[in-house]
């Protein structure tokens, strides 16, 4: 009977931090393919990852990767559904607070990941910035202030103005050894609550307040943007006098990665994956010097100061629980006389529940992996027509990025907000393509309105064309002898024949790689973002037919092809 | 040794079913519920206001077109909910209603008509076509307070009628909804 229940016992306490174990470390060949900026395949990838089920403990972690990822590949439409789940369960209190206790005494990994404070402020500050490539600047205001909340600072309760979070520790366990309990009543209450210090925050606030003509709520923010990062001055006086059209947002570099560090690695740090530096950003506008403009935001500085930070101090107590049960267990087992089976059961039982208290004690390492080191905002104004932008890091040995074909002023169907977000990620890795600094497009697609080579041939009958087959572009195939018998609603169909989708409602709101690199969307990145860069600047290798009617029309063009040939 | 094991399997229990019956609202967001009540009482406003008591089938037609809802609270409303939250109003049964017995009617707002222009799905002079007498247009508001774990947050919306000839409005009403929500929030 007790060695039944001791087991039972086992089994279920085996189980729960085992299963709460197995969360979704992002992927090794995700990750490469972001350092690449190879982002469309990534964020591909990770929509495979993507579960519905609210109560998955990876359930805002997956959507936080996708998102960083399809915005990174300018494809905010794909990522309306993610970004609206994600701010859905930011914005909802205690989600964890079923799993609380369980994460006290097991392992933090059972709670929903919902990230550190400052991995929220960023994750509503990349939903603010999916809103604003829509052109939906009120609910980009929206998510903006959502970013903004008020932060825990410990300060004073420490003595320091800028006291790191072991200097916070520190401090509790002083009180605690003056007097047993005083360290938990300082973390709990020795805070005083502040004004967040999220300069990008307050930056994209104003220019949602400006895009909706609020201009007050704006200036306010630009002044705590400027209070919380003095060489803002300059941008956020740009911003205030309303001198620009096409507000420029620049991520660079690796985020901090969070690591299990000091006895039993119980205690999660942030160490920098690139290093912190003041260096600025050069952009220029066809060839011509916009300036250089100084850092916005610096990931690695939120992750290392306590005000954005939270629960270092469960970990620590977790690791002493784990200890503690150990001795207890090995004392029932040694202290038991050989014929008490009932005590050495029970004993074992402590025994592994200690360890895997122990082993469960392991600091919860889950962070959002994807996020910069640093984030820029320029604000430039574009004249009408499309532009180049070339974009470096001061003092870098890499050439930086250039974005061909970026937008200038905004039409009125455009929804009449006249500000325009441009979207820049540069890839950390030096790995990366030609693309990168590639000045011409490549591959005709619907926001290229010049002719290039091979624009009179679909992408998957051997050309270099991804366009809607409007009667327009059957037009130019035909006026090149291609496709001559068809129609676009022929030529549709084989599209659909293939599995190859033209909206992100076909696609029912999910990510879907671009043809051109392997998977079956159609619906192009945004000009002027790193993915459009990336799909239309360079060639790719022969597309390979999947389905009958298309093998068959290609072999019919070539028949025709070949035909033509021989008249000539 | 029984009550050893079952204290610690109650405990584990007791560690990942707390909470279970803790029913609270966590989130102050808007709930569709709150949209239908909005849409009903707003349409039986206009329907009872002044300007509507004094008019009848044969008053001079009034054209108006609708605008999506202006959000400035601190919660997203994605473009199809605000949309359809005017769409709501426009159909519910009162503003039905009204539309038959105090000549109104409806046309497309000016971004459908420019997005149908551009796209090439209408032709001619297409703003003209409509001939808008005045705009049905709403502003959401929002205000947040929060103390230690429980927020609320007071949301109002204000729908006005403006004639576009002269500008001047011709009906404004307000709807207010309180939410609150509990729980830590950084949790």
């Amino acid at each position: 009977m007790h060695k039944h229940a001791s087991i039972l016992l086992l089994a279920s306490v085996c189980g729960l931090p085992m299963a709460a174990c197995q969360s979704t470390a992002l992927r090794r060949d995700v990750a490469i393919m972001a350092d690449r900026g190879e982002y469309g395949r990534a964020a591909g990838l990770l929509q495979q990852d993507v579960t519905s089920d609210m109560s998955n403990k990876d359930y805002l972690l997956t959507r936080m990767r996708l998102l960083l990822m399809a915005l990174a590949d300018g494809q905010p439409d794909a990522a309306e559904e993610t970004a609206n789940q994600l701010f859905s369960l930011l914005r909802t209190q205690g989600v964890n607070e079923d799993r609380t206790v369980a994460s006290v005494v097991f392992y933090e990994g059972v709670r929903i990941w919902k990230g550190e404070p400052f991995e929220q402020a960023l994750g509503f500050h990349y939903v603010a910035m999916q809103k604003a490539l829509r052109g939906e600047w009120d609910n980009a205001r929206a998510a903006s202030s959502s970013s903004l909340f008020l932060l825990r600072d410990f300060a004073n309760a420490v003595g320091k103005p800028e006291p790191t979070t072991l200097e916070v520790a520190e401090a509790a366990a002083k009180a605690d050894a003056s007097k047993p309990g005083q360290g938990d009543a300082l973390i709990d209450n020795g805070y005083v609550t502040s004004q967040s210090d999220f300069a990008l925050g307050y930056l994209m606030n104003a220019a949602a307040n400006i895009a909706v003509a609020r201009q007050e709520e704006a200036s306010d923010n630009l002044t705590a943007a400027v209070r919380a990062n003095a060489a803002l001055k300059d941008i956020a006086e740009t911003m205030r006098s309303g001198a620009f059209n096409t507000l420029l947002i620049i991520d660079a570099g690796r985020g901090p990665a969070k690591v299990a560090t000091g006895n039993d690695g119980a205690i999660a740090e942030w160490k920098a994956r690139t290093p912190s530096d003041d260096r600025r950003v050069q952009v220029s506008v066809n060839g011509e010097s916009a300036g250089a403009f100084p850092l916005a935001q610096d990931i690695n500085a939120m992750a290392r100061s306590h005000r954005w930070r939270n629960l270092e101090d469960v970990r620590t107590i977790k690791s002493a629980i784990g200890d503690g049960l150990i001795i207890g267990g090995g004392a029932v087992l040694l202290g038991s006389d050989s014929k008490n089976n009932d005590a050495k059961w029970v004993g074992a039982g402590l025994i592994a529940l200690g360890a895997l208290l122990k082993a469960g004690s392991v600091a919860d390492t889950r962070h959002a992996e994807l996020l910069p080191q640093r984030v820029y905002v320029v604000p430039l104004t574009l004249g009408e027509g499309s532009h180049t932008l070339r974009i470096g890091i001061e003092g870098s040995s890499r050439a930086g990025l250039t974005l061909v074909n970026v937008p200038g002023t905004k039409s009125l169907s455009e929804g009449g907000q006249r500000v325009r977000l441009v979207y820049a990620k540069l890839a950390p890795s030096e790995a990366v393509g030609t693309w990168e600094t590639a000045t011409s497009v490549a591959v005709a697609n619907d926001a290229w309105k010049e002719r290039i080579d091979g624009d009179n041939l679909p992408y998957i009958f051997g050309g270099a064309c991804v366009r809607t087959p409007t009667p327009a572009v059957l037009d130019q195939y035909h006026a090149a002898g291609h496709l001559v018998n068809m129609t676009p609603v022929d030529l549709m169909n084989l599209y659909r024949a293939e599995g190859i989708t033209f909206t992100v409602e076909e696609q029912q709101g999910r990510f879907v790689t671009h043809v051109l690199e392997g998977g079956s969307s159609m619906v192009a990145s945004k000009p002027g973002s790193s993915g459009y860069q990336r799909l239309f600047t360079q060639r790719r290798g022969r597309y390979t037919p999947r389905s009958d009617e298309l093998k068959a029309a290609i072999e019919r063009e070539n028949t025709q092809a070949q035909g033509r040939e021989g008249t000539k | 040794m029984r009550a050893v094991i079952f204290m610690l399997a109650g405990l584990l229990i007791a560690a990942f079913l707390t909470g279970c019956a803790n029913a609270s609202p966590r989130t102050t967001r808007l709930t569709t519920r709150d949209l239908d009540e909005m849409a009903t009482i707003v349409a039986l406003n206009l329907r009872n206001s002044e300007w509507m008591t004094t008019r009848n089938e044969q008053s001079e037609p009034v054209i108006i077109a609708m605008e999506k809802v202006e959000n400035l609270t601190d919660d997203i409303i994605p473009r199809g909910e605000q949309w359809a939250i005017m769409t709501k109003v426009r159909t519910n049964a009162n503003m039905v209603r009204v539309g038959r017995e105090k000549a109104i009617t409806f046309v497309m707002s000016k971004d459908a008509v420019l997005g149908a222009a551009e796209r090439g799905t209408m032709e001619g002079a297409e703003e003209n076509r409509r001939n808008p007498t005045h705009e049905m247009s709403a502003t959401m508001r929002n205000a947040t307070r929060s103390v230690k774990d429980a927020r609320t947050d007071v949301y109002l919306c204000e729908f006005r009628i403006t004639a576009l000839a002269t500008g001047e409005l011709k009906w404004l009403d307000t709807f207010e909804v309180k939410r609150q929500a509990f729980g830590l929030t950084f949790d």
